[in-house]
């Protein structure tokens, strides 16, 4: 058996039987990473602990038998993490040269819950700095090569933690999205990604981009593993006062699929590559075949999203980025990279007197429009249906002189994230070598509905069973 | 600052100064253009009518959320002091803002 091409719930499953141990299943990872991540670079740190909390865990595991499951379903378990949550006793640096040597003196509540349910942390992933791209070319550090090729990006800017999952060097990770962070590197890597709606996951402990859109994510081999995740992270975080007054996901019961409506919107398409409308479209086929109507539907045109979406994330990142003074912790503001220099400009400029109502108020009002505009179209269907990203995985140096490179690349998921709409990415076929990922929309709080479409979708396909490994 | 949508050396350089960025002349030079190309393309909104529309702050519509007020262990000291490179006697070292004449 190779442990590597487990799924997270084989993998507990094989945990739980005791045909693998914690030990023999993390050691596997650390294998895996020190012979591909020298070539991928996934990870920007190692947890070096590891293999003791996982001796711990076998030692529980054997001694206290099975109860133990329903108190720590992951008990075990190594998990990959982004760069940007806080991890107590390990550096936390965004890839970012500011937070190099910054050391969390605390867990953020994602992490803090994944170590209640028996979790390992692996190691933290690679990103854009401070999450802003959509590639990690703007990492600080190093650019993560994707595990399908490794000319071409993972995409981002949880780019690291895509890779990992799709290299084999981690079972499942967890990213963060703004605007596509999750969903985008999922599709570009082959990999499922499930961004929750906005407030499900808490932010606290994370290293905040742009308050108002930031949701913490699961990345995975499936939706099922993605559902496990979730149901760990999610839920009302005292510590976060933007989170959904809501219990954690439970996925316990499944909806059923026939006789949903599924809308496209044509303005999806546009600009998408030939053969990523072909893969979504066969995709959407099966779904048919599963019962669900195909409606054609018209939403705002993404092009507004982007321009909304710039504005507020560049207004919220100059003010969230104003803490680094270097005084407390961290280096000082000449550390900042060209890519955090630019955002933080542009959102002063926007935030300034004079400025305000011009720009930051009319984003705001607009992001009112782009909301309706959803609850309306969501009065008639129940989920929308589109292509992730227009291109599968770009070529190493796509970025260079793009100034918007992230929000012109992740127009397709800027409006759902604008409405903090919950969105799910599955692969759905390859091009030249290269994954495809389909994307699920649905309204506010309906993850559940998401996680049986795209889980029934994966029952019938086998785009996410192919391994780069 | 004026309402010129090509930003001028002196706006870039005064945007940096209320941002608290040191750039270089080389970088005020380099992030102009890139500015005002970026500017450009967001006024696509004065396309769409915002006439009365409510400005959204949160997409979910939340208002605000209380917790009890309830003493419970937090940092030490030390632990949040501890990523700084300058302490004394346990505070923080800031650069002077009153300078002695």
């Amino acid at each position: 058996m190779d442990i590597k091409q487990l799924t997270l719930k084989e993998t507990i499953d094989c945990l739980r039987n005791k045909s693998i141990s914690s030990k023999e299943l993390t050691n596997s990872y650390l294998e895996s990473i020190k012979t591909k991540d020298p070539l991928i670079q996934a990870f920007v740190s190692i947890n070096e602990d590891v293999i003791k909390e996982a001796e711990k865990a076998d030692i529980s595991i054997n001694e206290i038998g099975n109860e133990i499951w329903d108190k720590k379903p992951l008990l075990g378990v190594p998990i990959a993490v982004k760069d940007n949550f806080s991890v107590k006793g390990m550096k936390t640096t965004a890839s970012a040269r500011v937070l190099e040597n910054y050391i969390s003196p605390y867990d953020s509540t994602v992490v803090k819950r994944l170590k209640d349910a028996g979790a390992l942390i692996l190691g933290k992933t690679n990103m854009d700095a401070w999450a802003h791209g959509s590639s990690t070319e703007y990492s600080d550090f190093f650019t993560t090569k994707n595990p399908w090729n490794i000319k071409h990006l993972p995409g981002g800017s949880s780019g690291g933690s895509a890779a990992a999952v799709a290299a084999g060097e981690a079972v499942a990770a967890i990213g963060s999205e703004t605007a596509g962070s999750v969903r985008q590197p999922a599709a570009w890597c082959g990999v499922t990604g499930f961004k929750p709606t906005y407030g499900r996951v808490s932010r606290y402990g994370v290293v905040a981009m742009a308050s108002s859109l930031d949701s913490p994510g699961p990345i995975t081999k499936t939706v099922e593993d993605a559902q496990i995740l979730l149901s760990i992270i999610s839920g009302k975080d005292e510590h976060d006062a933007t989170t959904i007054d809501e219990s954690p996901l439970s996925f316990l019961k499944s909806k059923p699929i026939k006789g949903l409506k599924l809308g496209l919107p044509s303005s999806y398409f546009d600009n998408v590559d030939k053969e990523v409308s072909k893969m979504v479209m066969e995709g959407i086929k099966i779904l048919e075949k599963m019962g669900v109507r195909i409606v054609d539907i018209d939403l705002l045109a993404p092009k507004y999203s982007v321009a909304v979406y710039t504005i507020l994330q560049r207004s919220e990142v100059s003010s969230n980025l104003a803490r680094y003074d270097g005084i407390r912790f961290g280096e000082d503001r000449s550390k900042f990279g060209d890519e955090a220099k630019r955002r933080i400009m542009l959102g002063t400029y926007t935030l300034s007197a004079g400025y305000f109502d011009q720009y930051y108020q009319k984003a705001q009002k607009v992001r009112t429009l782009i909301i309706n505009d959803f609850e309306k179209t969501f009065e008639n269907i129940d989920i929308i249906l589109s292509p992730t990203s227009p291109t599968t995985a770009l070529e190493l140096g796509a970025t260079e002189g793009q100034f918007m490179f992230g929000e012109l690349q992740d127009y397709l998921v800027e409006p759902s994230s604008l409405a903090g709409l919950p969105g799910i990415s599955v692969p759905c076929g390859f091009d030249e070598g290269l994954p495809i990922g389909m994307q699920l929309i649905g309204p506010v709080l309906s993850e559940e509905l998401l996680a049986s479409v795209a889980r029934g979708f994966q029952e019938q396909t086998d785009w996410h069973k192919k391994l780069s490994y | 600052m004026s309402t010129s949508k090509n930003l001028t050396n002196q706006q870039v350089e005064q945007i940096a100064k209320l941002a608290n960025l040191p750039l270089t002349r080389e970088e005020v030079q380099n992030i102009l253009p890139e500015l005002s190309s970026t500017i450009k393309s967001i006024e696509i909104l004065d396309e769409l009518d915002v006439k009365g529309v409510i400005p959204t702050s949160h997409s979910l519509k939340t208002t605000n959320a209380y917790r009890n007020d309830e003493i419970k262990p937090s940092l030490t000291q030390d632990e949040a002091t501890n990523n700084s490179k300058e302490i004394v006697n346990g505070v923080f070292i800031v650069p002077a803002v009153l300078v002695k004449n």
